[in-house]
């Protein structure tokens, strides 16, 4: 006769909530990889410029809001030339919002995969979460190229050892891209209003961080803003870490850390309630 | 001594009506506030699978059967965890894979090959499970050519069957089969049976197959299960279950008006409301008798709009639900027109009936301009035969063994 723990897949209409199956994760590890693979291949797929684009287009935005923030806006950069000022913004930025938008995404973009097979869900938004990352060590790449070419041509930039901890404010604008991410892609299986929402709410949080403009500038009636958003000390710091301008708040950046860390558990957990009967609301 | 590989108690799936919208969110607050469903809810959920239970043993091979919205594909949904159970649990021991996810995951620009490794994945097989079963993988598919091209340039074909090929070479001790096998041509298509002949006869492994043609489910499982609105009618062997399916269905078609019917496919364009048998001197009748000439009459209703090029046609399915003959009217280049919302009759004469004592399945399917614009699910009709005068000579022939009569010419010649 069989023993009560001898089944392999036990199905039961709840799962307790902190049952978050790490270790069925483990096992389907190489699919992680295959879906990096095809979140990045098919971008350069049929283009003459191939994988040129990764590093292209952070370059074109890069020179687009120099020209609409330095040269018409008039925006200081805190004394740095704009090309500098703003790359490592927009390059974290580009790492954030792709990894938000990929696992904010996860229900809605894959509804016709979920319907048909099981895996553990979370595959999908962390994969999104490796393939930006991969995205955004080239474009880290270039521009550490583009600073040092500055550098040797004589612009005083003074980066400090605060770079030693640029692994850590990864860590933590992960932990949001992914935390919000999953809750909001947990809801919209059952409203879709959240994600017509999203790409206008995102925009938002972009100026309402620190990325085309130093926190310095900001006037004193908004600075609630930057006070409220866990991202802006977090963009200010890697900024820091590079060029040497503007702040480096150690406090806020370990209260972002923690509200980091607490929204990414929220998001686990809500994601993983979600991915059990998504198919049937989406 | 037999081990149980999925063990079903109690299981139950309902589905919320309606759309979701303001309401539900209003209703979800209150649901959420109140700790409890609210009656509204009650009242507009859909059981679609109530009160299961059944155990499966280790490689037995298990028909799944039942009309369209009996439950099967919420079985299998179930099964396969892609949602989840309202109510009980289900077992399972052993690994499982289904094969109606048939190309999940195909990404277009990726080649054949690299599809092969993610679809592979997504279905659970690791990376070196892949890599030793490649080369039979692209044996199977016969796209080998075209492995490095990106599966947006595959015919429809190729990408089915490279597909299928995957999901062929999954190595599960338990498989869920939907009916894929109406892709690819037909070599393609005989190469899947054996395939899951193969699969089936292997030691140990079990294998769920879900189907509306009871012929194949007969030729493929010994055990079966026969599922009715929602509720398990049935579970036992592939012959008890294949006569409560065909028995069901005759009560089914012949108590319920043509007009009526709702398990149907197809556009709409043109539908059968109504049919009915006539001998040769137009008086209705009940039952055949083998080599009489009977005139098949359809009623026919027109959609809203005009149909040109309408093509009728018939099957004969005999009581093991195997088709023993098709005519079509474009096959004697027959094709009709209608006027929209026009009722019309549509007449054939068969002469000398071939088919001998028993009933028959009477299948009817309605084209307009290539396109399936009516095709009954259970059937249209069931017709009763009885021994006639099929070669005019009063001899009955040896008709208990066999289904079909015909005549021939012959000619002695001595030298």
């Amino acid at each position: 006769m069989e023993k009560k723990d001898n089944w392999s897949i036990e199905i039961l209409p709840k799962a307790s909530l902190l049952d978050l199956k790490l270790g069925e994760f483990w096992k389907y590890r190489d699919l992680i990889l295959l879906f990096v693979k095809r979140e990045l291949v098919p971008t350069y797929k049929q283009t003459i410029l191939g994988p040129l684009w990764f590093v292209l287009q952070p370059l074109l935005t890069t020179f687009v809001y120099s020209i609409i923030f330095g040269v018409v806006a008039r925006i200081p950069t805190d004394g740095l030339p704009q090309l500098l000022f703003y790359m490592p913004g927009i390059v974290l930025w580009n790492f954030f919002n792709s990894a938000f938008m990929k696992s904010s995404g996860t229900f809605n973009a894959n509804s016709h995969i979920f319907g048909k097979v099981y895996f553990p869900r979370l595959i999908l938004p962390v994969s999104g979460l490796l393939a930006s990352l991969v995205n955004f060590g080239i474009q880290l790449g270039l521009f550490i190229v583009i600073l040092l070419f500055y550098k040797i041509s004589g612009t005083t930039i003074t980066p400090g050892w605060h770079l030693l901890l640029s692994p850590v404010i990864l860590l933590i604008v992960s932990l949001y891209s992914l935390g919000v991410g999953l809750i909001i892609s947990a809801f919209t299986t059952r409203y879709k209003d959240l994600s017509h929402l999203l790409a206008f709410g995102s925009q938002l949080l972009m100026y309402a961080t620190p990325i085309i403009y130093p926190a310095s500038i900001v006037p004193e009636k908004f600075k609630w803003v930057s006070l409220i958003n866990p991202l802006s000390p977090v963009f200010e710091a890697f900024r820091y870490s590079f060029l040497g301008v503007g702040q480096f708040l150690v406090t806020r950046l370990v209260i972002s850390f923690i509200a980091g860390i607490f929204v990414f558990l929220l998001g686990l957990v809500v994601f993983n309630k979600a991915e059990r009967t998504s198919i049937d609301t989406i | 001594m037999s081990q149980i590989a999925i063990k079903v108690e109690n299981l139950g799936k309902s589905y919320r009506l309606g759309t979701l919208g303001t309401q539900s969110l209003k209703e979800d607050i209150i649901n959420w506030f109140s700790g409890q469903k609210s009656v509204k809810h009650k009242e507009n959920t859909h059981w679609a699978l109530r009160n299961i239970n059944f155990e499966i043993e280790r490689g037995s091979a298990v028909g799944v059967v039942g009309k369209n919205g009996a439950g099967k594909s919420t079985l299998l949904k179930l099964l396969s965890r892609t949602t989840a159970p309202t109510t009980g649990s289900i077992k399972i021991l052993g690994k499982i894979s289904s094969l109606l996810e048939v190309g999940t995951g195909f990404h277009p620009e990726l080649t054949g090959r690299e599809n092969v490794f993610l679809n592979g994945a997504i279905m659970g097989m690791t990376k070196t499970d892949i890599r030793s079963k490649f080369d039979e993988i692209v044996e199977f598919s016969g796209v080998s050519r075209f492995l490095d091209t990106p599966v947006k340039r595959y015919s429809s074909g190729m990408y089915v069957r490279l597909a299928f090929a995957v999901a062929a070479h999954l190595e599960t001790e338990i498989m869920i089969i939907d009916e894929v096998l109406a892709v690819g041509d037909v070599e393609f298509q005989k190469k899947c049976v054996d395939k899951m002949k193969q699969v089936t006869g292997n030691e140990g492994r079990t294998v769920l197959f879900v189907s509306h043609n009871i012929a194949s489910v007969k030729a493929l499982c010994n055990y079966g299960l026969f599922l009715e609105s929602g509720q398990l009618r049935l579970a036992g062997t592939v012959q008890e279950i294949s006569d409560a399916y065909i028995s069901s269905n005759r009560g089914f078609v012949e108590s319920t008006e043509l007009a009526l019917r709702t398990d149907r496919t197809g556009s709409g364009a043109v539908q059968l409301v109504d049919f009915f048998l006539r001998d040769m001197a137009g008086n209705q009748i009940d039952t055949i008798l083998t080599g009489e000439d009977i005139e098949f009459c359809f009623t026919l209703k027109c959609g809203n709009e005009k149909a040109r090029n309408i093509d009728l046609g018939l099957n004969f399915y005999d009581p093991e639900e195997r088709n023993m003959g098709t005519l079509y009217s474009s096959y004697q280049k027959v094709y009709f027109d209608a006027e929209p919302h026009e009722i019309f009759s549509v007449r054939c004469v068969i002469p000398g009936f071939p088919f001998t004592i028993g009933t028959y399945r009477l299948g009817v399917r309605i084209v307009v301009n290539n396109e399936e614009a009516d095709w009954l699910l259970a059937g249209a009709a069931f017709v009763r035969v009885e021994n006639g005068d099929f070669f005019g000579t009063g001899s009955p022939g040896f008709s208990k063994h066999y289904m079909t009569n015909y005549l021939g010419r012959w000619h002695i010649e001595r030298n």
